[in-house]
């Protein structure tokens, strides 16, 4: 029999059946009700009907969302000394598999039919990378036996190791020292379900009730911004950097990531090549100069 | 094997220091705790920078080297970093460090003794052994020798009675900038970053400086103000503390002065065993452009 409050150290979470080094999750599951009002019976008093409350009745199926707050580390995502399959268990990408995740644990709970929304890490010197993950989730969750799992030593992604840089539209910039860099992808999906599909009673036989038929990917795009002590001169409106006399065929310019651990494994790279979409500079009272760059890469 | 004290030499900014009564070295890294979900704590990672720290106290038997100053008046080292070792074992081991920056520098002196000059500086770069120059480039100023008749402390805006002691300290605030490792593709397939950016991208000086003046005179002709006429009138003075060579009295040693610092405090103390004495306090903001 466990303790009635589920510890942290016996709070697995895991994702698509692997685990995550996660030192935070939230998971949250709603209906979405409608409250349902009538006119009742023939009132005496006002010479008419007044309205009743009857039910609440469910307008869509179950939906959930999981925010999960990570480390990420060389042997979760390096098989075989190829790195970079980071990206197979957040893949993102131009024509990314649309199948749900199944298999999940936050804690107690298991659930199936989740979809990753988002994906994004911070780097900041001398600090260890953390991820983030936003998924959407269809359906209900059930309750497992606390689970838990032994690692002693594992190979973070640090910044100690990682590195980064940014190369404009008109060439390198070699005068850029990068105070922090943040990754973010974004894919917007849309919902399908049949009509049908939904209609046949047993869809109640479970808690689930109603998922959709199909969760399809709508656009994908990713963002990069640093903290720099520069910015990007002579922007145009193209968001290109223009020092030539004319703005076309200017490349695009472009951050990269390039994540390693302590041990100096390589583990992903990332990067965001595209138009910068905004820079700014602010400086105030003892603080230096700081600039802030965001590139913004259209996947899909 | 031990090492003695008369067999270590500490060498700051290129001079072999003189007078050096003890100097302590240390330095820490910064760790946290990494827990995780379903397991608890696994390991612990650094969190930042390597920061170390120098103390190293003298007596002043010569002008001081760590106050050299420029075309302005400014001390140099404000502004500048700076690299220091110990050495030991007839000059073959050493405990140095690199990108120092002075945070404190003190003086302290009482009536009968030779002055006592402290100074701690803050490492930002590598520490141990083979980091720094291990011989002396510079030529340290002569010895010379203050007593208690070739110290003089003057303040600007009234006529001081005899000091029995003195302090003057700057406390210098250092703010280090670190940014990420840079790197490319290239640097990626090999492995590690191009530049690793360990140190410090910048290391700049917090203005204002503060400097506090102390010093107790024995009570003659002063008489303490009334407070409320100075917190109204919040007069600034001059304060300069000038230390003459003992055998020849026209010549400065070492000289410090405090432009515009403002009277804070003032006590008195009377008791039995000891004349009656006043110890005012001064208290100065330096600038960086005025």
């Amino acid at each position: 029999m466990s303790d009635p409050l589920l510890r942290f150290e016996d709070g697995k979470i895991s994702i698509g059946g692997k685990e995550l080094f996660a030192n935070s999750a939230s998971l949250s599951i709603a209906p979405n009700l409608e409250v349902e009002r009538v006119y009742g019976d023939f009132d005496q008093n006002i010479l008419g009907a007044k309205t009743e409350f009857v039910k609440f009745a469910p307008t869509q199926g179950l939906r959930g969302q999981l925010e999960v707050s990570f480390f990420i580390s060389a042997e979760q995502f390096t098989e075989g000394g190829n790195p970079n399959t980071i990206s197979r268990l957040f893949e993102i990408a131009e024509g990314m598999s649309e199948q749900p995740i199944n298999d999940n644990l936050v804690g107690r709970y298991k659930f199936d039919n989740m979809y990753l929304k988002s994906f994004s890490f911070d780097m900041s010197p001398f600090q260890i990378v953390r991820a983030n993950a936003s998924y959407d989730i269809y359906g209900s969750v059930e309750r497992e036996i606390d689970r838990r799992f032994s690692k002693s030593e594992i190979d973070f992604a640090h910044s100690l190791k990682s590195f980064g840089g940014i190369s404009a539209s008109a060439g390198g910039q070699d005068d850029f020292e990068i105070a922090s860099l943040k990754y973010n992808i974004v894919v917007n999906r849309k919902v399908h379900s049949h009509i049908r599909a939904n209609e046949h009673t047993s869809i109640n036989t479970r808690a689930d009730g109603t998922v959709p038929v199909r969760v399809s990917v709508g656009s994908i795009e990713k963002e990069m911004t640093i903290e720099s002590n520069e910015m990007v001169e002579r922007l145009n409106v193209y968001g290109d950097q223009q020092k030539s006399t004319s703005p076309f065929g200017l490349s695009d310019s472009k951050i990269d990531a390039f994540l390693l651990s302590l041990q100096g494994e390589r583990i992903a790279r990332f990067s965001a090549s595209g138009k910068i979409q905004s820079q700014s500079m602010n400086i105030s009272e003892g603080q230096y100069a700081k600039g802030n760059i965001t590139i913004k890469e259209i996947v899909k | 094997m031990s090492y003695s004290n008369y067999e270590q030499k500490v060498i700051v900014n290129g001079y072999q220091l003189l007078g050096v009564q003890s100097v302590d070295g240390n330095y820490g890294i910064s760790e946290k705790p990494v827990r995780v979900a379903g397991v608890g704590f696994i390991d612990a990672t650094i969190d930042s920078p390597l920061k170390g720290n120098f103390s190293i106290a003298r007596k002043m038997v010569s002008a001081d080297p760590l106050l050299e100053t420029n075309s302005f008046g400014q001390y140099i080292l404000d502004e500048r970093e700076i690299e220091g070792v110990i050495l030991y074992d007839n000059n073959t081991k050493g405990f140095g460090f690199t990108k120092g920056r002075i945070s404190r520098y003190s003086v302290n002196c009482s009536v009968g003794e030779i002055p006592d000059i402290q100074v701690d500086i803050t490492v930002y770069g590598s520490l141990g052994k083979d980091v720094a120059a291990s011989t002396a480039t510079k030529t340290h100023p002569p010895i010379r020798y203050p007593d208690q008749s070739s110290m003089r402390v003057t303040v600007s805006d009234f006529t001081i009675d005899a000091i029995s002691d003195f302090s003057y300290s700057r406390a210098i605030n250092t703010q280090p900038i670190y940014a990420l490792p840079k790197g490319s593709v290239d640097d990626w397939n090999a492995g590690t970053a191009d530049t690793k950016n360990l140190d410090p991208i910048q290391i700049d000086t917090q203005y204002p400086i503060e400097t506090d003046i102390n010093f107790t005179i024995i009570a003659d002709d002063y008489e303490i103000r009334e407070i409320k006429d100075r917190i109204q009138a919040a007069p600034k003075s001059d304060v300069s503390i000038e230390i003459f060579d003992a055998q020849s009295p026209t010549d400065i040693i070492n000289s410090f002065v405090g432009k515009n610092v403002r009277l804070i405090s003032e006590s008195v103390n009377s008791s039995t065993e000891q004349e009656m004495s006043i110890s005012l306090t001064y208290k100065g903001y330096e600038t960086l452009h005025n």
